[in-house]
C-alpha cells in the first residue's frame, strides 16, 4: 500500500471515475479487472497497487496479478497466469499464487473463480439443448402456396381417385368373398354366353348343310319328309334356350384372384 | 465441361444463319466467334430466309402498322377457327362411324388432351417403377417394416409385428381450437393417446415415449389458433418428418360428415412416386395398423397431388347399377367421416427430432428447389 494509492483513490472517489455507475444505493465499477465489480477502496483495479482478479476469456480463466514492481510498466502491468480447467485444480492455483496477498482479495478471487465456473457449465448444457426459435412467415410465399393448394386440390378430383382406388381394390380380390355381386358374374356369364352362342351357331350351320347334302343323296321321300320336318323347325339359338332364369345359379368366383390375394397378404396393399 | 458446352454452342451456330458457311473457330471466347460469323456472312451477302424472318421491316407509320396488324392477327385467328372446326367434324363422323358399329381403320385422331402440370411434370430421376425389387427390398427392411401387419403359423399376428402405438401431443399451451383438432386424430388413427405437453422439450418426449414403447410421436403446432404445423416422430430411431398443416377441417364441420366407427380403416396412398414420396407415404401409413377391418368400410386417403398432401377419411360402399337393359356395373360411394387436412412437407430428419445437430434427409429449399412450378418431389 503506497501513498500513491491512497491519493488515486481520493482523486477516482471525491473526484471523477470513467468507470464508476452510479445508482441511487451504491457505486458500482464497469472496469473489467474489477474482481467483485463494486466501487470501493478495496476492490477498486486503479488504486490497488497490488491487486489480483480472474478473467474469462474464450472459455478459460485467467488469474491477473497486479505488483507494484510492475507499476512502470503498463504494457506489462498484469501478469496473465492461465488456470487449468479442472475448478478443483484451478482453486489451488489461486490459492498458491495469491498466497500473500490480502485475506479480502484471496476470498473474492475464489469466489470469482467459482461463479466463472458455475456458468461456463450452464452455457455449455445450453449449448447442447435446443431451444424454439423464432422464425418468419414469408406472407407472400404463404399466399402462392394457399392459392397452389387449391389448384391441386382441384386436380385431385379426391372422391374420383378414391373410389377409382376402391374399386380396382375390390377387383384385385382384396376383399376376398365379402362382397358378393351379381354383376360381375352376370356380366362375364353374359359374355361367355355370347361365346357359346357364336360356336353354337356355326355349329348349326354345319349341322344344317351336313342335312341338305344327305337329303340330296338320299332317295326316300319320308327321310326327306323328316328333314323338311326339322327344318321346318325354327332353329333355336341356344342363347334362348339356355338363358338362366335365376340369378342365383350363378356363383361368383374370383378364382385367379383370390388365389393371388391369398398367397400375397393384404397387409401388403395397405403399403 | 465449360469448353464442351461452349463447342456445343459452336456447333449449333450454323443453323442460326442458314446457308452462310462457317469457317472452323478454334476462339475460347463464343461472343467473339459470333461476330467473326456476323462479319462473315454480311461480307458474302446471303441474305436466307432464316435471317430475313428475324428482320422484319419496320413501318413507320403507326396507323398503316397497327392495321396490317391487326388483320395479320385476325387472319391467324381464322385459319385457327377453321383448323378447330374440321378436327371437329373429322372427330364427330369417327364417332359415328364407331358407334354404328363400323371400323375406322387408319387416321383415327385422338383426343387432344389439355396440358396440365401433371403430364409435363419435369422427370424426377428417382421415381419408382413398377415392382423395382430392390426398392421393394429396402423397403422391407426399413424402419416402418415391423408396423407391416404379417401373419404367424396360427393365423394371429407374426411374433416379429409390432402394432403402432401414437403418442400425440401440442406445442406448450395449446389453444381450444387446437384441442378439437387433436380430438379427431386421436379417434382416426387407431391406439393413438394424448398427452399435455407442459413444459417438456421435443427431444424429452420422444425419449419418453420410446422408454414407453410408443412407436410414433405427433406434436402440432399452431399459430393465430389455426393448426400450422405437425412433427412426425418414428420412435425410437426416426425418421422425423415436419409438415407444414394447412385447410384444417374438423369433423364436426365437414359438410354431411358421418359418424367414424371403431373399426380399423384401409389405407389409400395415392401418387406417392419418388423414393422421397414413398418414404412419407410409408410413414404415413405405418400410424395404421395395417391389417384393416373390411366390414367397417372405413378408408383413410393420403393423396399426394403437387406435393401437397390431402388427408380424407370416408367410408364407403360398393353398388350396382345398371348400365343398360342387361348389364350392370359396381360403383363405389363414399360418405365423408372427417377431419379434412393439407399436409406440406417441409423437411425429413435422420433420427428423432433434433435440429440442431440431426442430420437432413431431405429439406425443402425454397429458393433452390421452387424455381420450376413443373418440379415436383414427392
Amino acid at each position: 500500500m503506497s501513498i500513491n494509492d491512497e491519493l488515486i483513490w481520493q482523486q477516482l472517489n471525491g473526484q471523477f471515475c470513467s468507470f464508476k455507475a452510479k445508482v441511487q444505493t451504491q457505486n458500482f465499477c464497469r472496469n473489467e479487472m474489477n474482481v467483485t465489480g463494486l466501487c470501493n477502496k478495496s476492490a477498486c483495479p486503479l488504486a490497488n497497487s497490488r491487486y489480483a482478479t480472474i478473467r474469462e476469456i474464450d472459455g478459460r480463466c485467467y488469474l491477473m496479478v497486479k505488483t507494484i514492481e510492475r507499476a512502470h510498466l503498463p504494457s506489462r502491468l498484469w501478469q496473465k497466469i492461465r488456470l487449468p480447467r479442472n475448478y478443483a485444480a484451478a482453486l489451488s492455483k489461486v490459492t498458491e499464487e495469491l498466497e500473500h496477498f490480502p485475506k479480502y482479495l484471496q476470498h473474492r478471487n475464489k469466489q470469482r473463480l467459482t461463479r466463472i465456473h458455475q456458468y461456463l457449465m450452464r452455457m455449455r448444457k445450453l449449448a447442447l439443448r435446443s431451444r424454439p426459435t423464432l422464425t418468419t412467415v414469408k406472407k407472400k410465399v404463404e399466399r402462392r402456396e394457399d392459392r397452389k393448394e387449391v389448384k391441386a386440390l382441384a386436380a385431385a378430383k379426391l372422391s374420383k381417385s378414391i373410389e377409382a382406388e376402391l374399386l380396382q381394390r375390390l377387383k384385385q380380390g382384396t376383399y376376398g368373398d365379402i362382397y358378393n355381386f351379381e354383376s360381375t358374374a352376370w356380366n362375364e356369364a353374359l359374355d361367355k354366353e355370347q361365346q357359346a352362342q357364336e360356336e353354337s351357331e356355326d355349329e348349326d350351320e354345319e349341322e344344317l348343310r351336313e342335312m341338305i347334302e344327305y337329303c340330296e343323296q338320299s332317295e326316300s321321300e319320308d327321310e326327306i319328309e323328316d328333314v323338311a320336318d326339322r327344318l321346318s323347325e325354327p332353329v333355336v339359338p341356344v342363347k334362348k334356350r339356355k338363358a338362366p332364369s335365376s340369378r342365383a345359379r350363378v356363383a361368383i368366383e374370383y378364382d385367379d384372384e383370390d388365389s393371388e390375394a391369398e398367397a400375397e397378404p393384404v397387409a401388403a396393399m395397405a403399403f | 465441361m465449360r469448353a464442351a458446352r461452349r463447342r456445343s454452342i459452336l456447333l449449333r451456330t450454323p443453323s442460326r444463319i442458314g446457308a452462310c458457311t462457317l469457317p472452323v473457330i478454334a476462339h475460347s471466347n463464343t461472343a467473339a466467334a459470333l461476330d467473326a460469323v456476323d462479319a462473315q456472312a454480311s461480307s458474302s451477302n446471303t441474305i436466307t430466309a432464316a435471317t430475313m424472318g428475324r428482320t422484319r421491316p419496320t413501318i413507320g407509320n403507326k396507323q398503316q402498322r397497327a392495321k396490317i396488324w391487326a388483320r395479320e392477327k385476325t387472319q391467324k385467328r381464322e385459319e385457327k377457327d377453321k383448323r378447330k372446326e374440321q378436327r371437329r367434324k373429322k372427330r364427330s363422323r369417327q364417332h359415328d362411324l364407331l358407334r354404328d358399329g363400323g371400323e375406322l381403320g387408319e387416321g383415327l385422331e385422338p383426343a387432344l388432351q389439355p396440358r396440365t402440370l401433371e403430364n409435363t411434370r419435369e422427370e424426377e430421376p428417382t421415381r419408382v417403377l413398377e415392382g423395382d425389387a430392390e426398392i421393394l427390398r429396402d423397403e422391407a427392411d426399413d424402419e416402418f417394416a415391423a408396423h407391416e401387419y404379417r401373419e404367424g403359423f396360427s393365423g394371429e399376428p407374426h411374433p416379429d409385428f409390432v402394432p403402432p402405438k401414437v403418442l400425440v401431443t401440442t406445442r406448450p399451451r395449446p389453444s381450444k381450437e387446437l384441442f378439437r383438432f387433436v380430438a379427431d386424430l386421436i379417434s382416426v388413427v387407431p391406439n393413438a393417446f394424448f398427452y399435455p405437453r407442459r413444459h417438456f422439450s421435443v427431444q424429452d418426449i420422444c425419449r419418453k415415449g420410446s422408454e414407453q414403447n410408443f412407436s410414433h410421436v405427433i406434436v402440432l403446432s399452431e399459430r393465430a389458433k389455426k393448426c400450422n404445423g405437425l412433427i412426425l416422430s418414428k420412435l425410437p430411431h426416426g425418421p422425423t418428418a415436419f409438415f407444414k398443416v394447412s385447410n384444417v377441417q374438423v369433423s364436426d364441420s365437414v359438410p354431411g360428415a358421418g359418424r367414424r366407427t371403431e373399426h380399423q380403416p384401409e389405407i389409400l396412398l395415392n401418387n406417392f412416386t419418388t423414393r422421397l414420396g414413398r418414404r412419407v407415404g410409408r410413414m404415413l401409413s405405418s400410424l395404421f395398423y395395417s391389417k384393416p377391418a373390411f366390414q367397417g368400410r372405413q378408408c383413410v386417403t393420403f393423396h399426394n397431388q403437387r406435393d401437397y398432401i390431402f388427408v380424407r377419411h370416408h367410408r364407403y360402399i360398393f353398388e350396382e347399377r345398371p348400365v343398360d337393359k342387361r348389364k350392370r356395373k359396381v360403383i363405389a360411394r363414399l360418405q365423408e367421416l372427417g377431419p379434412r387436412f393439407t399436409l406440406r412437407l417441409r423437411w425429413l430428419q435422420d433420427g428423432t427430432f433434433d435440429t440442431k445437430f440431426g442430420a437432413y434427409e431431405w429439406l425443402h429449399r425454397r429458393k433452390q428447389m421452387d424455381v420450376s412450378r413443373r418440379k415436383f418431389h414427392l
